[in-house]
């Protein structure tokens, strides 16, 4: 286990072994001798005709595998699936990204991929809303809708031939993200789920889990409204435009963004899988404490959190038994 | 009447003159001329490959999609009849008054549970594995008599029996498939017995042989029956004379019978804990639904249809699209569950290109073609592979409570144009393969083009596991078939 990036002195770390343990035992090792190295034969019997599939080779008549991780098996389909790896992306991935270019007819995102995405002006929804083509106006007008520097959520729509993604953001939820904070986490700590647009509804903060592991917490917006906004920005003069962004985010509100945001970055340290309920555990364990949200890095509170989440998860299997 | 005289946005009135060269009923031509247009019937069907691409997007919300579709809405629509369907048959129920009904019909819901529960014993016992030691010549057995309507309710415990004696029994030779494969234990059995007949003739001279009372009037016979019209085996067995065509004879053979019955009233029956233990009593309920409502159906069908995905690992329980999924989401002009299924159990690995293009071309023909010739070996031992997974899918389904008629399903899949499709992957002109198959030409190029299409599809799948090699056969494959006259873009060269 690659080791946490924590100071802890020696209790601390007792305890936080004494936790990590725990946790561990708690998922039941059904087949711990899955696990292989790069160069490790896979084992199979050879009468049977084997898909090779992600992360297999054959060498010398053997099936070896080209990366550490877990092997799979589906019937016949025989792969190995990294623990920790660069993001891989799917189509229908929900992706949070940062526009590094405005190129002709397109946006250029970072995300946290090897290559950078790709979102055409013909994925986006145009400010008016009519459904059109896009004519040389709008692509003059492109720097209106997104600028360098942007945070956009999009949706992956498909891979282009050299492997980079193509995104497209025609519903309302998808756009540009504004009064918020923008965080990165190793992507594999973002596992696919059902959803990954969150309303914390009591505390008035969206969270969105990209699982490109970039993780975005802001202010509540209901619907993306860039019909309005996009209009309200013309008529207003541009100088008052950062003012009347940071000004309408109450205290409280933004509190709690820091608070959420915060609780993202010690679960990212402790390495555990970001869900819904983890973060709100952290949450919770956080304001139940009093701690200031500059307080919540110190690493005591990471140990705490770690013991909580391994109580959690033994009171959850000790349910369902 | 379809179709318009008359220009269109110039004439504002057109005249439109039949010439009718039969006889025409008028009733027919009113209805031709001023009938009603043939009813709009929504066909919409979910197929899985939606489904799993709906569930593979953050938004995808297939309830909705079949919420707003015209088929439901045609569904909606029919419920006020469907109710009232339903009223006029509960008014109907309640008008039949019978006298004492709750106590009626508590002694016929035991009658009926005996009955059930008396078959089900006499399934058991009469399973040739358990009876067949005991059909020996000269064994004493109890029959049925002929006449008894079994569909009628009958409000006695006692069934109109009889006695004879077993002479031979046989097995029934089945004209369907593998005789040989079938076990002995399996097969069905009848059994020659003596025993006194009625015989008539109607008018045909064909002869009707009834079974009667032994002491009522008829002949002695030697009659096959059933093992399941045998209701019990008795322990007593008689000595049988070795010719039994003179009528002294049998008739003495019933008379002995009568003696041990009359010294034995029960006829010492053979006691079935002997042979094995019933381990089982259960009750089967009979539970009648008025079968109106289930029009409502349709709404179960998105419910069942993603247990099934769920059950067979295309989807985890939480709703997110795993890798089997991912496959299915590729193909969307074949029966993706089946085809996905073939993929990962290998089936299309180790066999050769045109094999494996011949395989495919089960899966892109609908049509049924009288008497085609079957493929030869080879091709025939790979279809045979996709039956059994296409049961296996069928049966699946059916576990999860989705309306699929099993063998219908498998028999959808026809090998009629494998044998061409082969000799076009192996290079043959297309006059050739005309030669070989009797079908029309543009049904043979649409599925050709169709398998290029499937084959597309099934290069992203096999991308999308990493399975290089079956891609490159994929690719190989494409190749192979796509050429001379059956993919030109025009046939004006």
């Amino acid at each position: 286990m690659r080791e946490i990036q924590l100071s802890l002195n020696q209790t601390q770390k007792i305890r936080l072994q004494k936790a990590l343990q725990k946790l561990e035992s708690l998922h039941s090792k059904v087949n711990s001798d899955a696990s292989v190295t790069v160069a490790d034969t896979i084992p199979i019997s050879l009468e049977d005709s084997i898909l090779k599939g992600h992360g297999t080779a054959e060498r010398n008549g053997e099936v070896v595998a080209t990366v550490c991780g877990v092997v799979e098996r589906v019937n016949m389909l025989v792969y190995v699936r990294s623990l920790r790896s660069r993001f891989k992306p799917e189509i229908g991935d929900i992706i949070v990204g940062r526009v590094v270019e405005v190129a002709q007819k397109r946006w250029k995102l970072e995300i946290n991929f090897n290559q950078d995405a790709v979102l055409m002006l013909s994925s986006m929804n145009l400010p008016d809303g009519i459904q059109r083509r896009r004519t040389a106006v709008d692509e003059l007008n492109m720097r209106n809708v997104f600028e360098e520097n942007d945070v956009i959520c999009a949706e992956v729509r498909n891979f282009q031939n050299d492997g980079s993604l193509q995104l497209q953001a025609r519903s309302q939820k998808y756009g540009k993200l504004e009064k918020g904070q923008l965080l990165t986490v190793p992507p594999y700590l973002v596992k696919r789920q059902k959803q990954h647009f969150h309303h914390l509804v009591q505390y008035g903060v969206d969270l969105i889990l990209g699982c490109n592991g970039f993780i975005w917490v802001g202010e509540h917006c209901d619907a993306r409204d860039t019909v309005a906004e996009e209009q309200l920005n013309n008529t207003e003069e541009q100088n008052t435009k950062s003012t009347r962004v940071s000004e309408n985010v109450p205290l409280e509100t933004r509190r709690n963004i820091c608070r959420v945001a915060n609780a993202v970055r010690v679960l990212s340290t402790l390495g555990f899988s970001l869900t819904l309920e983890v973060i709100l555990e952290a949450f919770n364990l956080s304001s139940t404490l009093n701690l200031g949200i500059d307080e919540m890095l110190v690493s005591e509170f990471h140990v705490l959190v770690a013991e909580k989440e391994a109580e959690r998860r033994s009171s959850l299997t000790k349910k369902k038994r | 009447m379809s179709g318009r005289a008359g220009r269109r946005g110039i004439d504002d009135r057109g005249i439109c003159i039949l010439m009718v060269d039969e006889k025409l009923e008028p009733p027919t031509a009113k209805m031709m001329l001023k009938g009603s247009a043939d009813s709009l019937n929504s066909a919409f069907h979910l197929s899985y490959n939606m489904l799993l691409n709906q569930m593979r997007c953050e938004d995808g919300d297939p309830e909705n999609l079949l919420r707003n579709s015209f088929y439901q809405f045609q569904a909606d629509r029919a419920i006020p009849d469907l109710e009232k369907q339903v009223k006029v048959l509960e008014e109907e129920r309640d008008s039949m008054i019978i006298e004492e009904e709750d106590n009626l019909k508590n002694y016929y819901d035991l009658i009926q549970q005996y009955k059930s529960l008396k078959k089900d014993v006499c399934d058991i016992v009469f399973s040739p594995k358990y009876c067949l030691p005991f059909l020996q010549a000269g064994r004493i057995v109890c029959l049925q008599c002929t006449g008894i309507n079994e569909s009628s309710p009958s409000f006695s415990i006692e069934d109109k029996v009889t006695w004879g004696v077993i002479i031979n029994f046989d097995r029934v030779k089945s004209f369907s498939e593998d005789d040989a494969s079938r076990k002995p234990e399996d097969s069905n059995y009848t059994v020659d017995v003596l025993t006194r007949c009625v015989v008539s003739r109607d008018g045909i001279a064909k002869k009707n042989i009834k079974i009667v009372p032994l002491k009522e009037s008829g002949e002695p016979l030697v009659v096959s029956v059933s093992i399941s019209e045998i209701t019990s085996l008795s322990s007593a067995r008689l000595y049988l004379s070795k010719d039994l065509l003179p009528l002294e004879v049998r008739e003495n053979t019933l008379k002995k019978v009568l003696e041990i019955l009359s010294r034995n009233p029960t006829g010492l029956p053979l006691d079935p804990e002997g042979d094995m233990k019933i381990q089982s009593n259960s009750y089967k309920k009979a539970v009648r639904r008025i079968e109106a409502l289930e029009h409502l159906f349709e709404k179960h069908e998105i419910a069942n249809l993603p247990l099934s995905s769920k059950n067979s690992k295309y989807v985890t329980s939480d709703d997110v699209v795993e890798l089997k999924g991912k496959v299915a989401c590729e193909i969307s002009s074949a029966d993706e569950l089946t085809l996905t299924e073939l993929m990962f159990n290998g089936v299309l690995k180790d066999i050769k290109v045109e094999e494996m293009i011949s395989l495919l071309s089960c899966f892109v023909w609908q049509e049924k073609l009288q008497d085609a010739a079957k493929p030869r070996e080879e091709l025939d031992l790979l279809f045979s592979q996709l039956q059994d997974t296409a049961r296996r899918v069928a049966k699946l389904q059916l576990e999860c409570k989705v309306q699929i008629d099993v063998e219908n399903f498998v028999s959808s899949f026809r090998p009629d144009i494998m044998e061409a499709v082969y000799a076009w992957a192996k290079g043959s002109k297309f006059y050739e393969i005309m030669e070989i198959t009797q079908v029309f030409e543009g049904s043979l190029i649409r599925a050709i083009r169709r398998l290029e299409e499937v084959l597309q599809q099934l290069i992203q799948a096999a991308k999308s596991i990493g399975e290089t090699e079956l891609e490159a056969k994929f690719e190989e494959a494409v190749s192979k078939i796509k050429r001379d006259i059956v993919f030109a873009a025009s046939l004006y060269l």
